[in-house]
């Protein structure tokens, strides 16, 4: 053999892997090649080297170590142990903790303008009467109300009365007196033509109309106005009518009046006198109507005197006999005995009232100064759709419909001056 | 009481039958050769002891299916080799193999001259050096004949190759070996 095919067999000759010929034919050749021997002496170092490396003890705990593993690997720890036990695992349990806890807590953060929310809704109930009571509102009477159903009313009052807590907050200091006026403006003023209040509505719907009648001539207009028939509409807009007195600022005045004729002439029109028989429902819980609702030439809203704070010659002229001795002369009797009763029913329940009275045309301004005698005219409106009427134009007669609101608590003030049209 | 006299074979009869515990005789008579081995292959102290733990936790998880057909440190070895050579990919991909010079080389005696013990040392790196460098399947093939002196037949088993392979592989390893290790023996014989 050559050399390279002896070298071939250096490894399993080192390993005294080969058989007695073939390990005898390559120690000669080893013997007498330099080569070949020198490869031999190399390849027995390698290994010999290899051989000699040290053994090397594994780390201390070794053992328990692998044990620990492998129990572990037998008895899987429970769930529970595993969230609580080791670091590494306690790690994810507080990590999600932290997560839920700032789930959490920004669920509750979204959640708290909705609760604040609801309370307003539910607080103005009472915190609104306070403020209607507190501060003076644009006048409005509870009558005329052709208000679409119960439901709507309230959903549309809760809206506002949501909406005006809102604002107030807004203003942050709803304490102090010009930012409360500046409420009352919200609630009574600046928004008198915004169909979702209400409130504003009912300051619009309020106006009251006279209609003169002679006394001598009783017509058939004036028999219908006569006959008795009572209604009572919701106590919340008595309740309005109340704060219906307070003063307002003069354009709020104006808007209320516009809008006051305007319902008004909703109630004067056949197809509302129509809608005035199913609406005379809502009517039953706030006044009472005396007379027939009809048409009217003029509607006149009046405010009676409270009776402690006149003066005795008013006192005196309030007198029922007086007043109604008075009246007897521009009215019937019967006319003259519903607005005594009337009058009387409104200081008793606190519940405005509604009469319907016929007098001469000529003879208004006489009615009015009675009236005022009474108390005070607060409104005061004239129908252009009854002007227009042929026959009204053509009749002598007066319809005037009576708005009677309540005296109110001492110490309100009352405007002097009616609004008129 | 562990009885450490028995064989493995009955160790893995009674691990397979639940007995936990008899696990751990195999580990004690098993960790030392197969943490050496490791070592060897990775030439690194920290990984080869978390690599040998893996080997022997493995070897319990998988414990169920060992037929018995060879030899349990047969079945063992391969373990160990398996998952050594994954580590020692990985760690070849990550960074640029190097030699330890964690200073765990163990001096055989420590009487002897400190001059020699630092030679001793040197040398053991630089085979370690060597075997590193090498290709794994011929670094494997050294350390298990030349080191753990494994007999060709289970290294053809551990492998999984014939036995003539082993031989010829061998062979082509310890030439490689050779070669890695040439500048050694030059220097030395130019010392000599």
């Amino acid at each position: 053999m050559n050399c390279e095919a002896i070298q071939r067999y250096l490894s399993d000759f080192l390993d005294k892997n080969l058989d007695v010929e073939r390990a005898q034919e390559i120690k000669d050749h080893l013997t007498a090649c330099s080569l070949c021997s020198e490869e031999m002496a190399s390849l027995a170092e390698c290994q010999r080297l290899v051989s000699g490396l040290p053994a090397v003890e594994p780390p201390a705990g070794f053992t328990n170590r692998v044990m620990a593993e492998v129990r572990e690997a037998a008895n899987p720890p429970r769930l529970w142990e595993r969230l609580f036990l080791p670091l590494r695992i306690k790690i994810p349990l507080q990590a999600t903790a932290v997560v839920l806890i700032a789930v959490l807590a920004a669920y509750i953060y979204q959640k708290e303008p909705l609760q604040r929310e609801a309370v307003l809704t539910v607080q103005p109930e009472s915190s609104f009467k306070k403020q209607e009571e507190t501060h003076n509102l644009a006048p409005s009477a509870a009558q005329g109300r052709t208000a679409p159903s119960k439901s709507k009313q309230v959903a549309e009052e809760t809206k506002a009365r949501t909406q005006e807590f809102k604002d107030s907050a807004q203003l942050k200091e709803p304490q102090s007196p010009p930012k409360a006026e500046e409420q009352n403006k919200g609630i009574a003023g600046s928004q008198p033509d915004a169909p979702a209040t209400p409130r504003a509505q009912n300051q619009v719907r309020s106006p009251a109309t006279l209609s003169p009648t002679p006394l001598q001539e009783k017509s058939s207009a004036a028999t219908e106005a006569a006959s008795p028939r009572l209604e009572q509409s919701s106590p919340p807009v008595g309740v309005q009518a109340k704060g219906a007195l307070a003063p307002v600022p003069q354009p709020e005045k104006e808007n209320a009046s516009k809008d006051a004729a305007a319902a008004g002439k909703s109630l004067l029109s056949p197809e509302a006198r129509e809608r005035s028989a199913p609406s005379s429902l809502d009517a039953l819980r706030s006044g009472t109507v005396v007379g027939v609702a009809l048409p009217a030439d003029h509607e006149l809203a009046i405010r009676l005197k409270e009776p402690v704070r006149d003066d005795k010659a008013t006192g005196d002229r309030l007198a029922p006999g007086l007043a109604q001795a008075e009246r007897r002369s521009l009215t019937s009797q019967e006319e003259a005995k519903n607005l005594d009763q009337a009058r009387e029913r409104a200081t008793q329940t606190g519940q405005s009232q509604t009469v319907w009275v016929t007098i001469a045309r000529n003879q208004y301004e006489l009615f009015k100064k009675e009236l005022a005698d009474l108390a005070n005219i607060e409104a005061e409106s004239s129908t252009p759709d009854r002007h227009n009427d042929a026959v009204a134009k053509s009749s002598n007669q007066l319809r005037i419909k009576v708005t009677i609101l309540p005296p109110l608590a001492s110490g309100n003030p009352v405007p002097s001056q009616p609004s008129s049209r | 009481m562990l009885a450490e006299g028995i064989a493995d074979a009955e160790c893995v009869r009674r691990v397979q039958q639940g007995d936990t515990d008899s696990f751990e005789v195999l580990v004690r008579r098993h960790q030392k050769a197969i943490f050496n081995l490791v070592y060897r292959l990775l030439g690194n102290y920290d990984e080869a002891a978390e690599v040998a733990q893996e080997v022997f936790l493995s070897a319990f998880k998988s414990i169920h299916q060992f037929r018995g057909e060879a030899n349990f440190s047969t079945w063992l070895y391969r373990i160990g080799l398996n998952h050594a050579s994954t580590r020692r990919k990985s760690l070849n991909s990550a960074q640029q193999r190097h030699i330890p010079l964690d200073g765990t080389e163990v001096i055989a005696d420590s009487a002897v001259d400190p001059a020699k013990n630092i030679e001793h040392k040197e040398i053991q790196q630089r085979v370690q050096q060597a075997l590193n460098s090498l290709d794994p399947e011929d670094a494997r093939i050294i350390l298990l004949r030349d080191l753990q002196d494994v007999p060709y037949e289970d290294v053809a088993e551990m492998l999984d190759i014939p036995v003539g392979t082993v031989k010829s592989r061998l062979h082509r390893a310890r030439q490689a070996l050779k070669t890695s290790l040439a500048p050694y023996f030059h220097a030395n014989r130019k010392a000599s």
